[in-house]
């Protein structure tokens, strides 16, 4: 059963990286490690390597501490619309970095509204706020993408938390600060580490944020591999050997993280308990409740991750409404019109509509097409007993811990030629796709059957049910929360995917990120925003329809 | 489950072996004629209205731009694609600095007049490829372009560009991903040397806002109003005059696009032919108001609006070629390294 | 510490959990809250504990409302029904987590004080993982005394044992309140706990507490209904009020007249009356006799339950196997003398009735 699927991973993932990675290890026709050392020993890669760790531990933290908030005002209140609030915190997960970029220099750049308006409020000649083309720049960026992350997984380990256990601190006399210390902390600490493990690996990972939030004075490993790989060319691909080399560098660098993060989760799986739902209040429980000091921060917090979360869609939303002219500028619909006139755009290669189109069956289909593998790789790594299970389930991580430029360029080195020309096919696009999303669907999987009680099934089949029966009537139930929001996360990732496709898609197979992409690339200003409202309103749709009648098909 | 899944897999499996056979079998056609190209180019340069014209004129033919990333991508992918089993494209269009790279892998076939007769119309001036691999078809100069309704006084020089009133006030372009970044720092080299270069970028850094990956990029965030200078072209006042160029040193950068044709080319005579067309005098019209540059057909006419707003500098310059081909890898890792590290 | 509770009115949305409810723990007192699930007992808890606030009505400890005051200084000694031990610290720091908050001289001697007093020395180090359900109770317990509390609740404490352990516990606790001698709300939904448990009863329905009073008081004279049916085993048999005879009442019972003893009631009326099944004697001359037949026999080692047809209803009848002569079929005469027949004040509508 392992056949298919596992052939699957080793001809769309292992040999094309295999084969782009070797080329860091041959110099001169032989096997040699000279890039590698070169790479290691040179200051500039020290410390561009250790500036891609300063940066993935600092957005970490960052996003804990923006997304613990989030956490507990899901997991202690309730509030109008809270569910769509919930479904809406991945959206900036699928906002291409591009997007999020503008955004921010819209929001905080020095000429951005925040600025302006801090500028005005003071008297101020300066911006007071250097926060673009900065390291804080890119932490908040990658905070802005990750938080939600850390709200989400710290959310669900702190619903699973007896609020009991923090009731009897507090009858023992500790005040909410020591209660949250002593006792909340250490009991939702392997989810909320878990949860970090992943956000390091994402920002580990990130490169067009870097790129594009931080500027060219910013380097990573990512960016170097882009800039070596893709335009330092040189007759004898001596770039080229060290790009690959450094992705070498990085994959066992972020397998390393994989690992980690495996045993986290692991922890955190073997720790949930079955308990009651935590009782939740009402957010809004009269006027003078509102000004109680723990309303009052969180009113603070919901101010802040109002202007770092929903700000910068609200700039490019404006932004896509407002036209330069000679007078000043005005409100208008027409990049609207524009992005939606289902004409030929040779700088899209087909109509804006159908990017549209082809995000939603690019991304339906990488998801069917992970669904089973992630399935079947999540049954293998919980049957699996014998000793080195940790170590397969990193290696069928791998592809989490690789980054969708590098899989990009090994699939443009590995699929050019017979028997497999993918390149440029909606083929390739998708492999990339299900090959980059699989891992999430294992992931939000494998704790759900191991906690699954195979008595259960058996016991179901002692009854006469049948292997199919068991599994309709027993397992899938049982199953289907994590199934769905792998799901619903796998999705995420495919409509936000850019780097690849956009390495890969040929026109025709443009996707939104992509077209936003393209649209920046034009001359006019109004075009790439809108098409990046067009982002965030079907991707925030997609995810309340696919979360509420997902539970609703599932029977949650 | 595990069978089922399984099955769920095949079938899908075969569902894309389908549907590659499909696209497969499309692209096999023959008379596609795929051209690659940098981004800005399509994005809003004359790609629509040279697919449009050029398939009305040739029945049958489909015109494909495939611009994945900027100029020296496009020629990496290429060099790339050609590497590992060979490439769809036919037509390359791209940057005179990566001409001697294009020669140094051979990517493409030489041309004569009588390939394409419309190359006795460009300017002899621009003709840079003895060999004619590339054929110019625009020009432009490279120079500071500075917002004329926040900038009161103007840096004359490069070296008046580093003084303190202009910490922060100048978008660049990455040198490594854009030809726009490139170009600049390649100036910077013709003004300072080979070595003294860096000298001079380290007392330029704090006067750069940010280093963008593109042109686009660092465009936007320019006409957004975060820095009140950029990295751009002379012509941009026709554009809008707001905008307005910035000559340091009296000069400006030369860049000159040209387009080839490549060597594994399964069309050459249409892509001869569309190389004939790029340098019409009908396409070549279109190239100042699409790509803001200057036609490189002689007979071209220019906007009436050009003879004022587009501004040709006194000292057009530029490094020999061969120079910038034997010495760019190094000067594009220096760069990096001390603009990554400040040291 | 004397706990009062004025007036409380506490809704969750649409559902009330207590309406106006009023209660008196005197200092030193262990009273118990007995009540079916649901009733409203663990908000009454959660409200003296400090995590709800009544939306109406007033809390006082000693006569001083602590309506403002936040849990954690309201000096309330907490066991929940899964102890809700810190499952990340061991037993010694369980206990001694209360302390950190009180300046306590020798926080160490405190915490092996009371693993003593639960009987629990030596087990410093374990885990609670690595404790039996009764130990995790006898932590928790000693955990929620280490700070002193002027005030215990106990929520449930013994629900999660078995039978036997939370009968030798239940006397623990109550050897253990009154040496400390510390005012204690004991929340159980066992009423055969709480009456061997506590000084005094209160008795919850939905919302609102029946009856207060000694668990003697409270078997023998249920205020109500509800309370008649839910606390111990009884027979409610209808009848109707003849006549008044000074403090006894005669009415007619099925096809018998009896005598009783209560004060409620008009003459004629209908009225419940409970007869405990200890109180129905077999053979047994009294005020009122009358027969019945034995239709089913529950043999329980010291105790025979017998259940007879008679005065048209079907009655629990308690004999001890010393009776060895009955058996299932035979018609046999019971004798109930007139203070064991008590008529239970006609109880307001909205009590359920229980089963």
């Amino acid at each position: 059963m392992l056949l298919l699927p596992g052939l699957f991973l080793i001809l769309f993932f292992y040999v094309p990286l295999a084969n782009l990675l070797r080329e860091g290890l041959i110099h001169d026709g032989a096997l040699s490690l000279e890039f590698v050392k070169k790479i290691l020993t040179d200051d500039y890669f020290q410390h561009v390597i250790l500036f891609t760790l300063w940066q993935a531990l600092l957005s970490t933290l960052a996003s804990i501490v923006l997304g613990l908030p989030l956490a507990y005002v899901l997991a202690h209140y309730d509030f109008p619309l809270k569910r769509a609030v919930r479904s809406l915190t991945i959206v900036p997960f699928v906002l291409p970095a591009i997007t999020v970029a503008l955004g921010f220099a819209l929001l905080f750049g020095r000429n951005g509204y925040l600025n302006r308006f801090l500028m005005g409020l003071w008297g101020l000649s300066e911006p007071p706020l250097p926060i673009m083309y900065s390291l804080t720049g890119i932490v908040l960026a990658h905070a802005f993408y990750n938080a939600p992350i850390i709200a989400r997984t710290v959310h669900a380990a702190w619903e699973r938390l007896d609020p009991r256990y923090e009731e009897s601190a507090r009858a023992l006399g500790a005040s909410r600060f020591s209660v949250f210390k002593d006792v909340t902390l250490p009991l939702i600490l392997p989810g909320l580490l878990s949860g970090a493990a992943l956000v390091f690996i994402f920002c580990f990972l990130s490169f067009p944020i870097v790129l594009s939030v931080g500027g060219g004075r910013f380097s990573t490993i990512e960016v170097e591999i882009y800039t070596r790989v893709v335009t330092m060319l040189d007759p004898r691909f001596l770039n080229y050997k060290i790009g690959a080399a450094l992705a070498l560098v990085g994959l066992l660098l972020s397998l390393g993280m994989t690992y980690v993060y495996l045993r986290l989760q692991g922890s955190f799986a073997r720790q949930t308990e079955q308990l009651r739902p935590r009782p939740t209040v009402p957010l809004f429980a009269g006027v003078k409740d509102l000004l109680r000091p723990q309303k009052l921060l969180i009113w603070l917090y919901v101010l802040v991750s109002l202007i770092l979360f929903v700000g910068p869609m609200l700039a490019i939303v404006a932004d896509s409404l407002w036209e330069e002219t000679a007078l000043g500028g005005r409100w208008t619909l027409r990049w609207y019109a524009y992005i939606f006139t289902p004409q030929y755009e040779a700088f899209l290669g087909d109509s804006p509509l159908r990017a549209v189109l082809n995000s939603l069956a690019f991304g339906v289909g990488a998801t069917l097409l992970a669904l089973p593998l992630g399935v079947i790789f999540a049954y293998v790594i919980v049957r699996t007993r014998w000793g080195g299970r940790r170590l397969l389930d990193t290696l069928l991580m791998a592809p989490l811990a690789t980054s969708s430029i590098v899989l990009a360029f090994a699939f443009l080195r590995a699929f050019n030629a017979p028997p497999f020309r993918l390149v440029g096919t909606a083929t390739a696009v998708i492999i990339a796709h299900a090959v980059i999303i699989f891992p999430f669907i294992v992931r939000a999987l494998v704790p759900v059957l191991e906690n699954l009680d195979v008595k259960l099934i058996e016991s179901a089949r002692s009854f006469g049910a049948s292997r199919l029966r068991a599994l309709r009537e027993i397992e899938l139930p049982l199953v289907a929360p994590g199934l769905l929001a792998g799901a619903v996360f796998a999705f995420a990732l495919s409509l936000g995917e850019m780097s690849a496709t956009l390495m890969l898609a040929r026109p025709g197979l443009n996707t939104i990120p992509v077209a936003v992409y393209r649209f920046l690339s034009q001359h006019s200003l109004g075009a790439p925003s809108a098409m990046s409202a067009v982002m965030i309103v079907v991707s925030g749709v997609a995810f309340i329809v696919l979360e509420r009648f997902g539970e609703k098909a599932l029977k949650l | 489950m595990l069978r089922h899944a399984a099955l769920v897999v095949l079938l899908i499996g075969l569902g894309l072996v389908w549907s590659q056979s499909f696209s497969l079998a499309q692209a096999g056609e023959g008379s596609k004629l795929v051209v690659y190209v940098y981004e800005s180019f399509v994005s809003w340069g004359p790609a629509k209205f040279i697919k449009t014209e050029f398939e009305r004129r040739n029945p049958g033919v489909e015109v494909e731009f495939v611009a994945t990333g900027p100029s020296r991508a496009m020629l990496a992918r290429l060099v790339q694609e050609i590497q590992s089993g060979g490439t769809p494209a036919d037509v390359f269009l791209g940057e005179i600095n990566d001409v001697p790279k294009a020669k140094q892998f051979g990517l493409f076939l030489p041309l004569t007049e009588s390939d394409v007769p419309n190359l006795r119309t460009v300017s002899k001036s621009l003709l840079f490829d003895p060999e004619r691999t590339l054929i110019p078809y625009e020009h432009g100069f490279i120079t500071l372009v500075y917002d004329s309704e926040k900038l009161k006084s103007l840096p004359e020089t490069f070296s008046a560009l580093t003084q303190p009133q202009y910490h922060k006030q100048l978008i660049i372009q990455d040198a490594r991903t854009s030809s726009v970044g490139h170009a600049f720092l390649l100036w910077t080299i013709y003004n300072y040397g080979n070595v003294g270069y860096l000298d001079y970028w380290k007392q330029l850094l704090p006067t750069i806002l940010t280093i963008q990956p593109g042109w686009s990029a660092a465009y936007k965030l320019f006409t957004k109003g975060e820095a009140p200078m950029v990295v751009s072209f002379s012509t941009d006042s026709c554009f809008d005059p707001r905008y307005k160029p910035l000559l340091l040193n009296n000069q400006g950068y030369r860049t000159i696009f040209g387009a080839g044709i490549v060597r594994t080319t399964d069309n050459p005579k249409l892509s001869r032919a569309f190389l004939d067309f790029l340098l019409s005098v009908e396409v070549q019209e279109k190239l100042p108001d699409t790509e803001v540059m200057f036609p490189a057909n002689s007979q071209a006419k220019l906007p009436e609006t050009w003879r004022t707003c587009a501004v040709i500098p006194p000292n057009p310059v530029m490094l020999p070629l061969d120079m910038v081909a034997e010495n760019d890898d190094r000067w594009l890792d220096e760069w990096a390294r001390l603009v990554v590290t400040g040291r | 510490m004397r706990v009062t509770l004025r007036g409380i009115t506490k809704r969750f949305r649409t559902t009330v959990a207590l309406e106006d409810v009023s209660l008196d723990v005197g200092d030193g007192e262990l009273m118990a809250l007995v009540g079916p699930s649901g009733c409203g007992k663990t908000t009454l808890v959660r409200l003296i504990a400090g995590f709800e606030t009544p939306d109406s009505g007033d809390i006082l400890f000693d006569g001083h409302s602590v309506l403002g005051v936040p849990p954690e200084r309201r000096g309330v000694g907490l066991v929940f029904q899964n102890y809700a031990l810190f499952p990340h610290m061991n037993v010694f720091h369980n206990v001694a987590y209360g302390l950190k908050f009180k300046r306590v001289d020798r926080p160490r001697e405190r915490v092996h004080e009371l693993l003593d007093l639960v009987g629990l020395k030596g087990l410093e180090d374990r885990m609670p993982a690595e404790l039996s359900a009764g130990q995790q109770q006898r932590v928790a317990l000693a955990r929620a005394l280490a700070p002193n509390p002027q005030v215990l609740l106990l929520d449930e404490p013994l629900s999660a044992l078995d039978a036997k352990l939370r009968e030798r516990l239940r006397l623990e606790i109550r050897k253990i309140q009154r040496a400390l001698k510390i005012t204690t709300l004991y929340i159980t939904h066992d009423q055969e706990e709480a009456l061997a448990v506590a000084d005094r009863v209160a008795v919850m329905s939905v919302a609102h507490i029946e009856q207060v009073g000694a668990p003697q008081e409270v078997y023998t004279t249920p205020a109500t209904e509800f309370v008649a049916r839910f606390i111990g085993r009884g027979n409610l048999v209808m009848g109707q009020i003849l006549k008044r005879d000074g403090g006894e009442v005669i009415l007619s019972v099925g096809d018998r007249v009896m005598r009783a003893r209560g004060a409620v009631g008009e003459l004629g009326q209908s009225v419940k009356v409970l007869v405990r099944p200890e109180r129905i004697r077999l053979n047994h001359v009294a005020e009122n006799i009358f027969m019945g037949k034995i239709v089913g026999i529950e043999f329980a080692g010291d105790t025979l339950w017998l259940h007879v047809e008679a005065l048209g209803t079907t009655l629990v009848v308690k004999a001890t196997t010393l009776d060895k002569s009955v058996h299932e079929g035979e018609r046999v005469q019971l004798g109930v003398s007139a203070s064991d027949l008590y008529i239970v004040p006609p109880s307001d509508q909205r009590s359920p009735p229980i089963s």
